[in-house]
Formats: structure tokens, C-alpha cells, sequence
């Protein structure tokens, strides 16, 4: 607990990410709410609600690793935090989960709000929960225990980071472009079953990608790295 | 070391891990700049879940002379400032060992002094034992009862107090390295 207090302290004096948390969280529920209107002028189809909740929250959970403070005070890499806090016997595993849960609120709060504020002009309560309780938190936990152990793992936690964004960049494009660039060049449109289906998966192998590099992670890698460095 | 700190079990199986009673300063520093020199503090004293701890990290808060830093962020602080907290910290949970790296490089002459009264009153009124690793022979010289010279890892000599007031410190790595 005393680790996770610490990463939100950490997190949240960080006055940009604190600026740009709050920009951000206008922005999602600005879009939350735009989808109203495009609700309205498709021609009232549910598809484009189930489309932002869904698909849209995640592409936009992605984004958000942009801003997040990539800093020494996060990886722990450069300062020696980690190797004083692990010198304790504090373990490693539990010292990763309470980062990762540190991460994951900064992650999840923004995509969850622009979720909240589609809920409540769609009425779409089982769609919105189901994405709020369980959708959400599987990726949004995904995304922040994978980041957390591929900063650690490797030598060099900016080329790490910018490996993380080109996946991020890539899955934004095909999840929220690649659609709407399908029905205008194409004039075809990805069923929206299909397009939910695509996200659960791909939810659940960010989960899996995590988790294998969450079992591999031990101090001798680790300490292979801090020495390299 | 695996022994010490639990990792490999003793010849009988049996399990020490003796990390609680070691404290260590290690080259990096590992503070966090935007906390306070309390909240660095009482991070570690959750970690080693020490009961007192708020009286405990005002004490040595007093005794390192950081007391008007206590709600300071720890990126005002100067080097030698820093560098008392993470000895305050690396004593926080009273160890009986205390491993320091390269503890004084970088410090001005009078830190490097208080660091040495420190590190001698802490040995003398608490009956604890003091590791230092460092570069810094003449400040080795000035506080160490026993010396180790590592040379490509390995053990190059091993010199008392008295071999000390025979000859310099440094005299005596210089001739660890004529015998390689």
C-alpha cells in the first residue's frame, strides 16, 4: 500500500500529467457527448454508441500513455528507486502490481468518464457496465502491467516506450479510422458485432502479453539491465 | 550474500534473512524529488513497517540536521542535504549493519566531515558494525579500522588500524596493484 500511495503522489505532483489529465478528461467526455449528435444525424443507430464504448475506449485508454509521465520517478530506473525499495526485500511481483495499479487509475478515469457520459445520453446500461466493470479494467490493466514490466525489463525504458506507442498507434488507426475510412472509400461498414469482437480479443491479448512478460520478469534480469545502464 | 539476505537457505535448510538488520546507502540515491523528506522517509518506514514511525523519522530528521527540511521537497535540497536523508534512511529500521556506498563522493569538505563524526558515532554508541565501498582512500584512511583492497574483483590485501599508521592507504593499493 505504502508503494501505491507513493506512485499516486508521484503521479499527481506532476503538474503537466495533472494539466493534461484534466484537458484530456474534458476532451473524452466532449466526445462522449459528440456522439450524440452523430447518433442523431446516422439516423439514431445504438452501433455508434456501442462503437465508442466499446472500441473507442480503448484506442482513446492507448492514447493516454502519450501523456503519461515517462519520468525517472515512474521506471525507477535511473534514480535507484527500484534497486533501494527492492535492496529492502521488499518483493518484486508485488512491487510491479502496485505501479501497475498506479498507472491503471491514471489510465482508466478519462476513458471511464467518456463511457459514464455515453451511458447517460444511450441508456445503454448493460453495454456501458459491462465496459465499465470489466472491459475497461481488463485493458486498461493490460495496458499499465505491460507497460510497467517492458520499462523494466529493458536496458533502455524510452525505446520500450516508443515500441508500446507504435502498437498504440497502429491499433488506433485500424480501431477508429479503419472503420470510418472503410465506409468512405469503400462504402462498406465493419458489422458492429464483428468490431466488438475484434476489441474483446484484442482486450484479452494485451492481458496475455502482460501477464507472460509480468511471469518472466525476476531481479537478475533486472539487475542485468541497471548494470548495463 | 544470498545467504544473508534468504535467498539461498544454510547447510542445515534453515532460513535467515538478515535484511532487516542492514541498512544500506547505495550509489544511487533512489529519493523522490517531489515528496518531502518525511514522506521519502515514511515511505521506507512502511516498507520495513516500523511502529513509531512518525517519532522515529522526527528523530532522525533532528539528528541528520534536516528538521526545517521535514516538509521540504527533496528537489530543493543540496547533494550533501540528500545525502543525510538517504543515511537516515538507510538507519531507519536500526540496523546493526550498515553497508555504504561511495557514501561522501561529491560533498563539500564540510559534509564530509559531519558524515565521518556520524558514521563514528553511530559505530561507537551503538556497538554496530559499518561497510563503506569507496574511491575516497584519505577519507577511508580517516575512519576505517580494517581495509579491504579489491583489485578486478578479488581480494588484493586486507590491512588493520595499525598497518594504517605505518603507511598511507594509498601507498598500500599502489603496491596491491605492483604484486598483479
Amino acid at each position: 500500500m505504502a508503494i501505491l500511495m507513493k506512485e499516486l503522489k508521484v503521479i499527481y505532483r506532476n503538474k503537466t500529467f495533472i494539466l493534461l489529465k484534466i484537458l484530456f478528461s474534458l476532451l473524452y467526455c466532449a466526445i462522449g457527448y459528440g456522439t450524440k449528435a452523430l447518433y442523431e444525424q446516422t439516423g439514431y443507430d445504438l452501433n455508434i454508441a456501442y462503437y465508442f464504448i466499446f472500441v473507442y475506449s480503448m484506442s482513446l485508454a492507448l492514447m493516454m500513455l502519450y501523456v503519461y509521465p515517462i519520468s525517472k520517478d515512474i521506471t525507477e530506473r535511473m534514480n535507484g528507486g527500484l534497486e533501494n525499495i527492492l535492496a529492502t526485500g521488499y518483493p518484486l511481483k508485488r512491487l510491479i502490481l502496485y505501479k501497475t495499479l498506479g498507472l491503471f487509475l491514471s489510465l482508466y478515469i478519462p476513458a471511464a468518464l467518456m463511457v459514464i457520459v455515453i451511458i447517460a445520453w444511450s441508456r445503454l446500461y448493460l453495454a456501458g457496465f459491462l465496459s465499465l466493470l470489466v472491459y475497461l479494467p481488463l485493458i486498461n490493466g493490460g495496458i499499465a502491467l505491460n507497460y510497467i514490466c517492458s520499462t523494466m525489463l529493458s536496458v533502455n525504458p524510452a525505446v520500450a516506450m516508443s515500441k508500446l506507442s507504435f502498437y498504440a498507434i497502429a491499433v488506433i488507426l485500424v480501431l477508429t479510422y479503419g472503420p470510418v475510412l472503410g465506409y468512405r472509400i469503400g462504402g462498406y461498414s465493419i458489422d458492429m458485432a464483428v468490431s466488438i469482437t475484434l476489441a474483446v480479443l484484442l482486450s484479452f491479448a494485451i492481458v496475455l502479453a502482460a501477464y507472460r512478460k509480468f511471469r518472466k520478469i525476476g531481479i537478475e534480469e533486472l539487475i542485468g539491465g541497471v548494470v548495463y545502464l | 550474500m544470498d545467504l544473508l539476505v534468504g535467498r539461498t537457505p544454510g547447510i542445515n535448510g534453515e532460513q535467515f534473512n538478515l535484511r532487516k538488520d542492514i541498512g544500506f546507502m547505495l550509489h544511487s540515491p533512489g529519493l523522490y524529488p517531489v515528496l518531502s523528506s518525511y514522506e521519502n522517509l515514511a515511505l521506507y518506514a512502511r516498507i520495513y513497517k516500523i511502529d513509531n514511525e512518525r517519532e522515529r523519522i522526527e528523530h532522525l530528521l533532528e539528528l541528520v540536521g534536516l528538521a526545517e527540511y521535514r516538509d521540504e521537497k527533496v528537489h530543493i535540497l543540496s547533494k550533501g542535504m540528500r545525502q543525510k536523508l538517504v543515511l537516515a534512511r538507510a538507519i531507519l529500521h536500526e540496523p546493526e549493519l550498515l553497508i555504504l556506498d561511495e557514501p561522501t563522493v561529491g560533498l563539500e569538505v564540510e559534509t564530509k566531515i559531519w558524515f565521518r563524526e556520524f558514521i563514528s558515532g553511530f559505530v561507537m554508541n551503538g556497538d554496530k558494525t559499518v561497510l563503506i565501498s569507496s574511491h575516497e582512500l584519505s577519507e577511508l584512511e580517516k575512519i576505517c579500522t580494517d581495509v579491504a583492497i579489491l583489485r578486478k574483483g578479488k581480494i588484493a590485501g586486507v590491512y588493520n588500524k595499525l598497518d594504517l599508521n605505518e603507511t598511507s592507504l594509498e601507498d598500500l593499493y599502489l603496491k596491491s596493484g605492483e604484486r598483479d
